[in-house]
């Protein structure tokens, strides 16, 4: 038992040096009215926010405007925002009533079996990443309080910046 | 340590040889038990590790779980492996995967990423999915949606312990073919056939879906084809499930209508939509009704008001009546929230409910609450929330028994941006179920669960989570799955990992 106790804990500690730029893999997903959308179509120039979001998920909803803001205001600078609905088939039908009246404008997809969130195991929700144009992911945030929109725009600035040099 | 422990091990100490190597580790250490349950001071350790690799239109991948505890119920086992490969058009996976067939009336299997489940007999823990182990197959142009396969789904109610020839019993083939004629109108066909010891079943079905600009619906038909009387056994004794659904948006509002009639229908490899609302407020997501797919049918309603500001209403009624035996009962839900920004700092919410659900012998449920989200400082966040239950129990069959309870919660928790969180939850009962009253007599008047949590974000890749006290057991709904949760009191840690 405590051997494989120090195994697993090892496990644990190697993971812990991990290494940065986790790749998005290639991916298509359906949209809202059930068309097949590629990501790589869909992928700002510079940079993508992508939100993993469900209709159920209180703090989803705050980080939704907040998102849309930043879509509008950096859209021309090559940053796009794409949503992942996680919903089962439970909420199939809420999506797009939801994306509607949230006026989430820009694109959302719907991974309802998980293929894209449980590859990138995302287990909090809302999980935002910040993509590059490489598809490696180069920010990470987990949750969506008030205030958090700032965090967001300073990596994006920070980023872009980083990006023109 | 077996083989399978040292080949993870090599491939995780060489991963900075492979460029297009990723995965994840969820580790989790428990110490202490189910408060009725002995030694109080169990100590026990999950870890789940997930790896990917991917070359081209190739991908592999592999879990790895280990559950170390000082009982006969450890293991150390690769539990997943696949090889996808994707040639446009066309995308082949062999080994585990998930899939879904229309909206799951017929099969879904899936995984809910970061639960881990514990089996109330032995209290064996593991990952929550339910996968298929064999070949799956999809294929897309223009004009068809296809998707075919073949294997074995994961009975998830049976633990480990049971074994392959348990767990993965039944062997399905079947697929689904949607035709994309046009927006408003796309027919599919879906066709499955189930082999478990010999016994064979075989379920047919169509579905429709479409939309005009604002307006969507949806339709599946599926019927057990095994008499092969061909005739559609909608509302009547034969095993059938029925699903649609409707929405419109129309300027600042947006309706939802979903309606189900589901008989002879509990299938290991199927999830038909309960069409309840999935509620993330603990009492009432503890309270859900559970849907009994062996003869069930009713509907849902929701409107969602958008009332400027980024502030929003949502109204909702659902309806289930199951007829079992010779008995009826009857499930209904009204429930309300608004979402109301006082300030660009201050969030509020606040619901009500109202609810009868006679599976469970519930009647008259009320249920109310509020939370409040203020952000301070730099990025400083404080969040209450209060709930507040009162149900009356009825019993059929012994009416001597019946009885009122209350349930309340409350939590305030303080965050400093992602990075740092900690907060308290109190949960009290006087429900005699919890006080145990009905089976023992005993003079426990109430019980309460206090707990303290916090979560650190340590970097980019790794964060933990601590949980203090005693835990609530009971429903537990997540991504539309509802499970049971068993009650635990004690210390755990977790970290999660991502590379």
């Amino acid at each position: 038992m405590q051997k494989r106790l120090i195994w697993t804990v090892l496990f644990a500690g190697i993971f812990s040096i991990a290494m940065a730029g986790i790749k998005i893999p290639a991916f298509s997903l359906q949209d809202i009215n059930n068309k097949t959308r590629h990501y790589k179509d869909i992928k700002g120039e510079k940079l993508t926010i992508i939100d993993f979001w469900a209709t159920w998920c209180k703090p989803c909803v705050r980080a939704i405007p907040k998102l849309s803001e930043i879509y509008h205001a950096y859209k021309q600078k090559g940053v796009s925002v794409l949503g992942i609905s996680v919903d089962s088939p439970r909420n199939a039908a809420k999506i797009k009533p939801f994306v509607k009246i949230h006026r989430m404008d820009y694109p959302v997809l719907k991974d309802p079996q998980g293929e894209i969130s449980t590859r990138l195991n995302v287990t909090v929700y809302p999980t935002l990443f910040i993509v590059n144009s490489a598809n490696q992911i180069v920010y990470t945030h987990y949750g969506f309080r008030s205030g958090d929109e700032k965090i967001l725009i300073k990596e994006i600035e920070g980023l872009l910046g980083n990006a023109h040099e | 340590m077996n083989r399978g422990t040292i080949f993870l091990l090599a491939l995780v100490m060489a991963q900075p040889l492979f460029a297009q190597l990723s995965g994840s580790n969820q580790a989790i250490y428990q110490l202490g038990n189910q408060p009725d349950r002995l030694p109080a001071n169990r100590t026990n350790l999950y870890d789940q590790l997930n790896l990917f690799y991917g070359s081209g239109d190739i991908t592999l991948g592999l879990r790895a779980e280990i559950y170390n505890t000082d009982s006969r119920y450890e293991y150390n086992r690769i539990s997943q492996k696949y090889i996808a490969y994707n040639l446009g058009n066309l995308q082949l996976r062999l080994g585990n995967f998930y899939e879904i067939l229309g909206r799951g009336l017929l099969l879904r299997s899936y995984e809910l990423p970061g639960v881990v489940y514990e089996d109330t007999g032995t209290q064996q823990r593991y990952g929550f999915y339910k996968d298929v182990e064999g070949l799956s197959l999809r294929y897309e142009n223009e004009f068809i949606r296809a998707k075919a396969l073949a294997g074995r789904p994961l009975d998830f109610s049976r633990p480990p312990i049971q074994g392959r020839s348990q767990r993965r019993r039944f062997f399905v083939q079947g697929g689904e073919v949607d035709f994309l004629l046009h927006d408003n109108f796309n027919p599919g066909v879906l066709y499955l056939r189930s082999d478990s010891d010999g016994r064979v079943k075989e379920y047919n079905g169509l579905n429709f879906d479409g939309y005009w600009g604002d307006i969507q619906y949806y339709a599946e038909y599926i019927q057990d084809g095994s008499n092969r009387d061909g005739t559609f056994q909608l509302g009547q004794n034969g095993a059938h499930a029925f699903y649609a659904s409707f929405n419109v948006v129309y300027k600042r509002a947006s309706l939802s209508f979903e309606y189900k009639d589901y008989n002879n229908f509990t299938l290991v490899f199927n999830d038909p939509p309960p069409l309840v609302r999935e509620h993330t407020y603990t009492l009432l997501n503890r309270s859900t009704h559970s849907i009994e797919p062996n003869n069930e049918s009713g509907y849902q309603l929701e409107v969602l008001l958008d009332i400027g500001g980024d502030n929003s209403v949502t109204v909702n009624h659902s309806r289930a009546v199951n007829h079992l035996g010779n008995q009826r009962y009857t499930f209904f839900e009204y429930y309300a929230d608004v979402n109301y920004y006082l300030d660009p700092d201050i969030i509020t919410k606040v619901f009500a409910d109202y609810s009868q659900d006679e599976l469970v012998s519930q009647k008259n449920r009320y249920t109310a609450g509020a939370s409040a989200e203020w952000g301070f400082g730099k990025d400083w966040q404080f969040i209450s929330e209060i709930q507040w239950q009162h149900f009356q129990r009825d019993f059929i069959f012994n009416p001597a028994q019946n009885h009122s309870a209350e349930n309340r919660y409350v939590n305030v928790s303080l965050n400093k941006g992602p990075i740092y969180s900690a907060g308290i939850i109190l949960e009290y009962s006087n429900d005699p179920v919890e006080t145990n009253q009905l089976v023992t007599s005993g003079t426990l008047k109430f019980r309460s669960w206090p707990a303290f949590l916090a979560t650190y974000q340590y970097d980019q890749q790794n964060v933990f989570n601590l949980f203090v006290g005693k835990r609530r057991g009971g429903n537990a709904c997540t991504g539309g799955i509802c499970y049971r949760v068993l009650d635990f009191e004690g210390v755990e840690l977790s970290l999660t990992t991502r590379f």
